[in-house]
């Protein structure tokens, strides 16, 4: 029952196939990059807990399992979510283009107050940029979310957009729990609460 | 979108619904390459959730799941149109503006927290991909009010509706039950649970609340299964909440597509709004040749909803009959009194009983917290075995035992009947294994056991259905050292402390 | 792609455990080594604080590394709060000799130095208030990995403690977010106990907060303990002879005898009923005479209940002449019920009273040797009760003989009812009592000599009660029974005589 982090934070992960949603995952959780990641099966999301203002976080950070491929993300992968990042490749300009359908299916599917960020990937293959850094800035700006150019590979921005990220959810939680407004949510089953076949009789005897 | 789908599957399947999930979901973990169509750009099938824009438009348009749909505005069109009636928040208007919000269930159910759904969710570890919320109160119509069964011990310490006395006896009737070994009781073998009941002297109250909520049987169910259903119940409490009932958060229609994510994260494809056309036996092999949106594609064995199915092979599998009776209601305001529906509602659960306990239906009442409709408002989900075409006459018995003496403030109601194939036994000469459509149960134990059943079919008993899924801290990545630690798995507080006195030294 | 997932073995997972095993370890000695090093060169900084952290957030109950930290957070505050003095005290500089436009640029400057000195004391104060957070964020910490750790609650409070501006509302939400957690958790009761004190919370708001909490899981040992404390306070018993106003008393034998009959082998509620059927608090709190015997150079004193601070009490004799007071009193017995005084010089022939602490007793003229004595017996004035209580504890017994017609073996069920009659009329219902003892000691065996002893103190009680009005009283009292122990023996120094059963 031990307990060992303030908050815990759902973040989706969300743009085009081979975008490198996956290696900025790996990059920010295992501080790796190796492209054998994207064909190991079975992981569908990553931990890692940080430290903002003394409070642990725990962020528990979910890849789209391929349903990008054909636009078939299911609806239950946004529940819950507090941030979303936005991934597109900078050297894919239809990549960049899809963001604004991406966006749409957020606003379809997640909650109305989810964080979003806007990432432009593969930041180190300057040589083969379709998508200027400006276009990217605009359209964060327009949607009015932070944006960041990546790079996997290189190590580059991935610590500092998911750190952003999360403390921009941090405040934002913060400042509900200030105005005494207790995040709505169910249960989520765990192994851990089930109990023997007296359960609901739970008593204090004495022998 | 370029469709550079892979060509051979080891396993297809067509349909999103439980059923088909579930097994998509055990073939892609033990291996198998799978790919997941429905004809439909929804998933769930007769089992999915839709918002109020989309339903009112599957209403209008018949399929094969689905037909004689209906649906009623009640309120007033827009505000303009009542400046002289007192204020009215709701309208058709403010109602389609929050469309989005609303997530209306074909197939609503609720699950005991030690039932199979839940075992099932908890042992794949799909279970980290649902919320739920734990059914607030499990009623009982007393005198056309709602009036909540106590069902933990906190209940019954609470309620108001028994004696001290009562309180002692529904307890030890309770406790009594809870005990039950099969090598007792043997003198009411072959008789009712009404029976067996009514020799522990308990109360009418108390009997009530035991047949209706608790056992949730009639006067005719045996002594054996009445039992089995009243320690199902106990089984389940005290669990989650105070009820022994879970309900998915976002509704029903989300568990389809955690199955559906589990798959797709073995490595399972998956393409909505692609139906399939036909399919042959490949010559020289075993193999299927399924068509599909111009395509061919190669499988070792396809799994297919019944409604799915193309309609070469659908003749086989009988007509269409009405199956289910449908109602569903937009409300302002809840059914029951205050107490029932503190700070804002959650989620009732109550069986009801017409002509004499012959016919039952469900009613699953909803409020904003269950995640389905905007604040303030309640959905009313009404569920019969269909006996004949007309959904609306079907429940009349029981709308109207509801909303007489209630009268809630209805805004929308909508009718519907769900359809299933008078399917008749699998014939071993179809080259393909037809899941079942949804029966009229609370929990999804049949739908559970018809999937394993086609599981165990492709893959033998040796095969386990759904084993769990591992940890992803416990996957050992491609390349990597098994037992290698890498510094990224430390804890973050060590891994600091480490690098620390890395600089000191 | 082979399509299936590789997962660790339990083998390599053992090794790789192993291998954290040893890093934490290191991590471990190196920062203790650390601590030592620097606390003994008294170095109370940061950087000490830092090294514990590491530590006490893995294990929260080392309770030298809190010694530490009290030591660290003491210096701290102590030097700010001296850089806090100093800015106070600092004097403007003075200037003279000067033309008005230098004065004038002069005082400008001066002004701005003041605000910058008041903006100094602010962030004194704040990086003060920074000190105690920390240790509160920690103590938080600590208690998610270990509710239950003493250390970790009594760091909180000691922080709390040396802030005067400590947010107790604040520590009211921890309470309720803690309990939610864990409703039986004895420590947060408790703490909230301390915390709702400081932060002055309304008792009315706590016993709804309790009763909340009860309604919720009545068997909650912590929380029946939490009203027992409130509701004396709450609703007071005039005549001090029930633990609450008679009509608050009503409501709570109706709840916890609800709480019994939804689960009586739940003892929690039978206790707090047990407790609600007793007698009043206030009244065992000081000491009550029972028994008193005084001849021309000695007296001799029962009181009901231990009572090992004598000397606080003040006992005089009073006649109409004068009062005389009685003490240097000697203990007779081990537990300090009976209690001996040889340094008195008696004037007889008076009409004395004996007065003590609110008391007064009449004293009578012994027939053996015309010594003074007085005798209160047990229950000789608690038998009374409003007709509204009566009527409450009728329905009550009432109820349980119900049950016992249910469940005739049920144990609590069959001690209450003897306990609720004796609370009705202890001199009616005598034997109906003990035979439910009887009964007791055959469904509940283990508790045998429990039932045993119960029965022998209410045989004593009812024969002690039933003394005064027999022939021989006060020369000779005849035990009601063979004893092993004898309850009430204080009672008994007024007689000359005790004649036992065979």
């Amino acid at each position: 029952m031990a307990k060992t982090y303030d908050y815990l934070f759902k973040l989706l992960l969300i743009g085009d196939s081979g975008v490198g949603k996956t290696c900025i995952l790996f990059r920010f959780s295992e501080d790796a990059f190796n492209t054998t990641f994207i064909s190991t099966i079975g992981i569908d999301f990553k931990i890692r807990t940080i430290e903002l203002d003394n409070k642990k976080i725990k962020l528990q950070i979910w890849d789209t399992a391929g349903q990008e491929r054909f636009r078939t993300i299911t609806t239950a992968y946004y529940r819950g979510a507090m941030g979303i990042m936005l991934v597109y490749d900078i050297t894919q300009e239809k990549s960049f283009e899809n963001i604004k359908n991406w966006i749409r299916n957020i606003e379809e599917n997640a909650a109305a107050d989810v964080e979003k960020m806007l990432l432009g990937n593969k930041c180190e293959l300057n040589d083969k940029r379709q998508v200027s850094k400006e276009r990217g800035e605009q359209l964060a700006v327009e949607y009015g979310i932070k944006f960041m150019e990546t790079s996997a590979k290189a190590s580059i921005n991935v610590e500092e957009a998911f750190l952003t990220l999360a403390s921009d959810i941090k405040a934002k939680t913060e400042k509900r729990m200030e105005a005494n407004n207790p995040p709505k949510g169910g249960h989520q089953l765990k192994l851990t609460e089930i109990r023997t076949k007296d359960s609901w009789l739970s008593r204090c005897s004495l022998l | 979108m370029s469709d550079d789908l892979p060509e051979e599957f080891d396993l297809i399947v067509v349909g999103t619904g439980f059923t088909e999930s579930c097994i998509a979901a055990a073939a892609s973990r033990i291996g198998k390459t799978v790919l997941h169509i429905d004809a439909n750009e929804y998933y769930g099938d007769a089992w999915s959730s839709f918002n109020l824009e989309a339903f009112n438009c599957l209403l209008e348009q018949p399929n094969f799941t689905l037909r004689n749909g209906s649906y009623i505005w009640h309120g007033p069109e827009s505000k303009e149109e009542n400046e002289e009636m007192e204020i009215v928040s709701w309208t058709r208007e403010t109602l389609l503006e929050k469309s989005r919000r609303f997530s209306l269930d074909l197939s609503p159910r609720v699950a005991y927290s030690d039932g199979e759904l839940v075992k099932l969710l908890i042992k794949s570890n799909i279970c980290r991909y649902a919320e739920f919320r734990a059914v607030d109160h499990v009623c009982i119509l007393s005198n056309d009010e709602l009036v909540s069964v106590p069902c933990s011990r906190s209940d019954v310490f609470n309620t108001k509706m028994l004696t001290m006395v009562e309180k002692r006896m529904l307890m030890k009737f309770l406790t009594a039950c809870n005990d039950y070994k099969e090598e007792d009781e043997l003198s009411f073998r072959g008789r009712t649970f009404l029976e067996y009941l009514q020799a522990q002297r308990v109360t009418d109250k108390i009997g009530t609340c035991v047949m209706q909520a608790i056992a949730m049987c009639d006067a005719n169910t045996s002594f054996e299964v009445g039992m089995q259903r009243t320690n199902r119940f106990l089984g389940s409490l005290g669990r989650y909440g105070n009820t022994p009932f879970l309900f998915p958060m976002y509704g029903s229609g989300e568990l389809p597509q955690c199955f559906c994510r589990l798959c797709a994260v073995f490595g399972g494809v998956y393409c909505l709004k692609r139906s399939l056309d036909g399919i042959t036996q490949a010559e020289q092999s075993n193999e299927l040749l399924v068509s599909s949106a111009g395509k061919t594609l190669r499988a070792k064995q396809v799994v297919c909803a019944p409604a799915q199915l193309p309609a070469s092979l659908a003749r086989h599998y009988g007509e269409l009959k009405p199956h289910i009776s449908r109602g569903l209601f937009i409300a302002a305001s809840p059914l029951g009194n205050e107490e029932l529906n503190k700070g804002g509602g959650g989620v009732i659960l109550l069986r009801l009983l017409a002509e004499e306990g012959a016919r039952e239906a469900c009613l699953l009442q909803l409020a904003h917290y269950s995640g389905t409709c905007p604040e303030g408002l309640y959905i009313f989900h009404l569920t019969t075995p269909a006996i004949s075409e007309d959904p609306s006459a079907d429940l009349a018995a029981f709308t109207a035992q509801l909303f007489q003496a209630n009268a809630p403030q209805i805004l929308y109601s909508a009718y519907f009947t769900l359809t299933a194939q008078t399917i008749p036994k699998t014939s071993t000469a179809m080259p393909i294994c037809c899941t079942a459509a949804p029966t009229y149960e609370l929990d999804y134990d049949a739908a559970i056991a018809n999937a394993r059943d086609i599981f165990d079919k492709l893959y033998g008993e040796a095969e386990e259905f759904l084993p769990r899924a591992p940890d992803p801290e416990e996957i050992v990545v491609e390349g990597e050292d098994p037992s290698a630690l890498r510094e990224h798995s430390l804890p973050e507080d060590l891994r600091a402390q480490l690098q620390q006195m890395d600089i000191a030294e | 792609m082979h399509g299936r997932v590789k997962v660790r073995t339990t083998e390599e997972e053992r090794e790789r455990k192993k291998k954290e095993q040893v890093l934490k370890m290191r991590a471990y000695r190196a920062a203790m080594t650390r601590i030592q090093i620097k606390r003994s060169s008294g170095e109370l900084d940061d950087e000490l604080l830092n090294l514990t952290v590491q530590i006490l957030l893995r294990n929260p109950d080392v309770s030298t590394l809190w010694n530490i930290r009290r030591e660290c957070v003491l210096a701290k505050t102590a030097q700010l709060q001296q850089a806090m003095q100093a800015q106070e005290k600092a004097p403007a500089p003075k200037a003279s000799e000067q033309t008005e436009k230098e004065e004038e640029e002069k005082e400008q400057e001066q002004a701005k130095e003041e605000g910058d000195g008041d903006k100094k004391s602010a962030t004194y104060s704040e990086q003060l208030q920074t000190v105690y957070a920390t240790e509160l964020d920690l103590t938080e910490q600590c208690l998610m990995v270990n509710p239950k750790s003493y250390n970790s609650w009594h760091h909180r409070c000691w922080t709390l403690e040396q802030n005067p501006e400590a947010n107790w509302q604040r520590e009211l939400q921890l309470c309720n977010k803690y309990l939610k957690f864990d409703e039986r958790n004895f420590h947060t009761w408790d703490y909230r106990r301390y915390v709702s004190a400081k932060a002055a919370v309304p008792a009315e708001q706590e016993l709804d907060f309790c009763t909340e909490k009860i309604k919720v899981n009545f068997s909650n040992y912590s929380s029946w303990h939490h009203r027992s404390l409130l509701l004396p306070k709450l609703y007071p018993n005039e005549l001090k002879e029930r633990p609450m106003s008679e009509q608050k008393l009503k409501q709570e034998l109706e709840m916890v005898l609800t709480a019994a009959f939804t689960d009586p082998n739940d003892s929690s509620a039978w206790f707090y009923q047990r407790w609600l059927l007793g007698g009043g608090v206030q009244r065992e709190e000081s000491a009550e005479i029972v028994a008193f015997r005084c001849w021309p150079h000695k007296a001799e004193l029962a009181l009901k209940t231990s009572c090992p601070e004598m000397v606080q009490l003040k006992i005089h004799l009073i006649s109409a002449q004068n009062s005389l007071e009685l003490d240097n009193w000697l203990p007779m017995d081990a537990n300090k019920t009976q209690w001996e005084c040889g340094s008195i010089d008696l004037h007889a022939n008076s009409n004395y009273i004996l007065e003590s602490d609110g008391q007064r007793l009449p004293l009578s003229v012994h027939p053996k040797d015309e010594s003074l004595y007085c005798f209160v017996p047990p229950h000789s004035i608690s038998t009374s009760c409003s007709k509204e209580l009566l009527a409450e504890l009728q329905t009550q017994l009432k109820s349980c003989m119900d049950l016992l017609d249910y469940e005739p073996d049920s144990k609590w069920t069959l001690l209450t009812s003897a306990l609720l009659m004796r609370a009705i009329d202890v001199d009616k219902y005598h034997e109906q009592s003990l035979a439910h003892l009887i009964k007791l000691e055959q469904v509940d065996a283990l508790r045998q000599g429990y039932y045993q002893d119960l029965a022998q103190r209410w045989n004593m009680e009812i024969a002690l009660a039933k003394w005064p009005e027999t022939k021989h009283f006060p020369l000779v009292f005849e035990m009601p029974g063979k004893m092993k122990r004898t309850p009430y023996v204080q009672y008994l120094i007024v007689a000359d005589a005790i004649i036992e059963c065979d």
